[in-house]
């Protein structure tokens, strides 16, 4: 009889579960649409191929808008930056992309020292277990601690693992996205139309006592070396940031640097540097790394100038 | 091990399964494997410790037994479990005082406690103690002896078992009972909900407040102090009905050790309801043998407020854990003379809820990391000028916030489990009676820890003692 009612028990519980689950699993790919699902469909599932992919954290996903550069260049570009991208998160969203399209032309890659850090943002990066038929986003995540085989089995089990943060959000109503000029743009997002520059100086405050990972570093060549092979062609872009008493290099951005610089030499990579460039005034920054739209805007119309003469001076050369 | 791990998810069936398929005569054997493997994924040299303990009160039960010197013999198990946790528990809060006082400079320790050696020195002692009483004949198979000491289900936090209550079901060949499966896997999951969906929920909260006081509002600061109240005995008990239920899956009944506590109208019903197992044994073992009640009314209070504060050092080397204990004691103290001397009669409600605001009063120093830190919660919480609504969910200083629904959540939560508690008995057999509504209550406890568990392999807060 209890063996019968621990049987009752657990189909229960386990199609309520599978229900549930379906539920917040529609929920949650609505809520996180915009800001994760939409780019890592196009990752994986989408037909075009790219002349241009942009990599990197936030100061890709929210300054670099495919629109303006492509106006520039004539070529067509996609945003696959993600705010908060390591090294990690970089060469698996490159790796993806290496093997659903065919090889871009340009990688431009956006450096940010705390890419660098001993961090592992994929430990966060809930939206990847709705993708764990993929084997390489399975890989990962398996390696970034998630119990994907399990997951994979029963998808419910996923929220098992989810922080409060992006549980809270299965029930919450987020902020929708303001709409105007082209903020929405293919992988592209920035909400600030207007300047909002805040007062503090946050810029490198939380690396000052970093340390550099090689596990990075070794990232890094791993994704360049994967894209050289398939005749792609990388870019490293130093991006502007807001010209800050703040802005003073401490040892582990020193370091940080030069492995970059180091890296550029290695494996002959462009490297354009934005960062100390006048043009990008206060008003273009919402903090003192990101911008706002009109920022982005002229940002991204100066990064499709640069890649331009490169590309110029390829065909022009012998 | 923990139990929150999935390395004990892993354990439990493999252990249960074995435990029923082996030979009756190797049962033992295979028990005390499983417990030395369950205690070794902590500090495994600590195991070193939990033997030479085992091997102190197994010989000490037998030279008892033989009654030549049996004072003696008591006397070396009691010093041998007393200076174990001295060395390790006391020992640096005694000389970091004495070298505070004196200005002299001896060495610390720093020794790393190992987890749970206040249950089981404790559970070890009620073994010579009620041998050298004769209520408990000596156990010659010294196997069966260390597995009272180690049975992995109430090895590091209770339930404090005393040997008439576990040996006859050690050597009790037990059947495979459908039933007590069931019932065990219940209140297992009745405990995991109350550990992973509440404790560790309001936890990282309570958590914050406690360790930045300065920084938090009056009302944040109260939210705290209700919040660690609710932490540490969904904690508790949840660890507690865990423990229970896993060792009923082997047909092995542990001792309750939580019967509603906050249900309690005064202060002496709290203490017959929270952690009983500890509680019974300072009855036994210190009070009673101090006089108890039995050598006028001054003595009665002055045993009483010594055992308060032996319970409360039991509980940890600090100022802290002595001041909870001492006002536990007062507390005690002041109900008994109003109930002597004064027929006054508080109605139900208020009665409650004056036995939980002195309960919750005393927490804070049980969870303050010093005096001074509960001082400056207890001055937070009457700073009547800074209260107000609006950020109370912010704890500024470690930038933690606790959002709307993680609070409505959390009070959902925690009506449910006392709504629960309210209508079934502790160790929930009632249900089986009640089939839709055990059903209901099964399964939606494992639906909630899937979708709402905190899965951060946070340890048991009476791991520290």
């Amino acid at each position: 009889m209890y063996i019968r009612r621990l049987f009752i028990v657990f189909i229960i519980s386990i199609v309520a579960a599978f229900a549930a689950g379906m539920i917040f699993d529609n929920i949650y790919k609505k809520r996180w649409q915009t800001l994760f699902f939409e780019k890592t469909d196009e990752l994986l599932n989408g037909k075009t191929n790219y002349d241009i992919i942009y990599l990197g954290n936030s100061r890709v996903h929210f300054a670099i808008n495919p629109y303006y550069v492509d106006s520039v260049t004539k070529l067509n570009s996609y945003n696959f930056g993600f705010g908060g991208a390591d090294a990690e998160e970089i060469m698996l969203t490159s790796n993806i992309y290496l093997n659903q399209h065919k090889a871009p032309k340009l990688v431009i890659i956006s450096l940010d020292n705390g890419a660098l850090l001993k961090n592992n943002i994929l430990q966060t990066r809930f939206h990847y277990l709705y993708f764990l038929h993929n084997d390489t986003i399975k890989k990962h995540m398996n390696q970034a601690g998630f119990f994907t085989s399990l997951i994979k089995v029963f998808p419910f089990t996923k929220y098992s693992f989810f922080d409060e943060y992006n549980r809270t959000s299965l029930f919450v109503k987020g902020k929708s996205y303001p709409l105007f000029e082209h903020n929405i743009y293919k992988g592209f997002l920035n909400i600030h139309q207007h300047t909002h520059t805040k007062a503090i100086g946050i810029y490198n405050a939380e690396e000052e006592s970093g340390e550099i990972s090689d596990n990075a570093i070794a990232y890094f060549r791993n994704c360049i070396t994967a894209l050289q092979q398939k005749g792609s062609m990388v870019i490293f872009v130093s991006p502007p940031v807001r010209s800050s008493p703040a802005k003073k290099q401490n040892a582990f951005d020193k370091k940080a640097d030069s492995i970059f610089s180091s890296l550029a030499i290695e494996f002959h990579l462009k490297h354009l540097h934005f960062e100390d460039d006048k043009i990008y005034e206060n008003e273009y920054f919402v903090d003192d790394i990101h911008f706002n739209e009109p920022g982005s805007r002229l940002y991204s119309q100066n990064l499709g100038d640069s890649i331009n003469l490169i590309l110029d001076s390829i065909l022009k050369s012998p | 091990m923990l139990f929150n791990s999935i390395e004990f998810i892993i354990f439990f069936p493999i252990v249960t399964v074995l435990y029923f398929l082996v030979p009756y005569k190797f049962r033992w054997l295979l028990l005390l494997l499983a417990s030395c493997f369950f205690y070794a994924a902590f500090i495994p040299s600590y195991l070193l410790i939990l033997f030479f303990l085992i091997i102190i009160d197994y010989f000490a039960g037998l030279l008892i037994e033989i009654k030549l010197n049996k004072k003696f013999w008591l006397t070396i198990s009691i010093i041998a479990n007393v200076l174990l946790l001295g060395l390790f528990k006391y020992y640096d809060f005694f000389i970091s005082n004495i070298n505070q006082i004196t200005g002299s400079d001896f060495i610390l320790l720093h020794w790393i406690l190992p987890i749970g050696l206040s249950f089981h020195t404790f559970q070890s002692m009620s073994y010579t103690i009620e041998v050298y009483r004769g209520r408990q004949k000596a156990i010659r198979h010294a196997g069966y002896y260390a597995l009272y000491v180690m049975f992995y289900p109430q090895l590091v936090a209770g339930p404090i078992e005393r040997p008439q209550n576990l040996f006859p079901q050690f050597f009790k060949e037990q059947k495979f009972s459908s039933q007590k499966l069931y019932e065990g896997l219940r209140l297992m999951a009745w405990g995991f909900f109350k550990k992973l969906v509440i404790a560790d929920r309001i936890g990282h909260f309570s958590d914050a407040v406690f360790s930045n006081p300065t920084q938090a509002g009056t009302l944040t600061t109260w939210l705290a102090i209700f919040f660690f109240s609710i932490q540490i005995y969904a904690d508790f008990s949840g660890y507690t009905d865990i423990a229970i239920g896993a060792a009923r899956c082997m047909g092995i009944n542990l001792s309750l050790n939580f019967n509603r506590p906050y249900q309690s109208a005064n202060i002496r019903e709290f203490w017959r309801r929270w952690h009983i197992s500890l509680s019974s044994w300072f009855r036994d073992y210190v009070y009673i043998p101090l006089g108890g009640n039995r050598k006028g009314r001054l003595r009665k209070d002055l045993n009483l407020l010594i055992t308060f504060i032996v319970s409360a050092f039991w509980h940890g080397a600090g100022w802290t854990f002595i001041v909870w204990g001492l006002l536990h004691g007062i507390y005690t103290l002041i109900y008994d003379n109003i109930k002597k001397y004064f027929a006054i009669s508080i109605p139900a409600f208020f009665a409650w809820l004056l036995t939980c605001t002195c309960v919750a009063f005393a927490w804070i120093f049980f969870r303050a990391s010093s005096i001074n830190n509960a001082v400056q919660i207890i001055y937070k919480s009457v700073d009547f000028k800074a209260i107000s609504f609006k950020n109370i969910l912010e704890v500024p200083g470690v930038n933690i916030e606790l959002g709307n629904f993680s609070l409505a959540f959390s009070f959902c939560m925690i009506a449910y489990m006392f709504l629960i508690e309210k209508f079934t008995t502790p160790k929930m057999f009632d249900l089986n009676f009640k089939k839709n509504i055990d059903i209901f209550i099964f399964s939606s406890s494992i639906l909630l820890i899937i979708f709402f568990g905190v899965f951060q392999k946070s340890s048991f807060i009476y791991f520290q003692f």
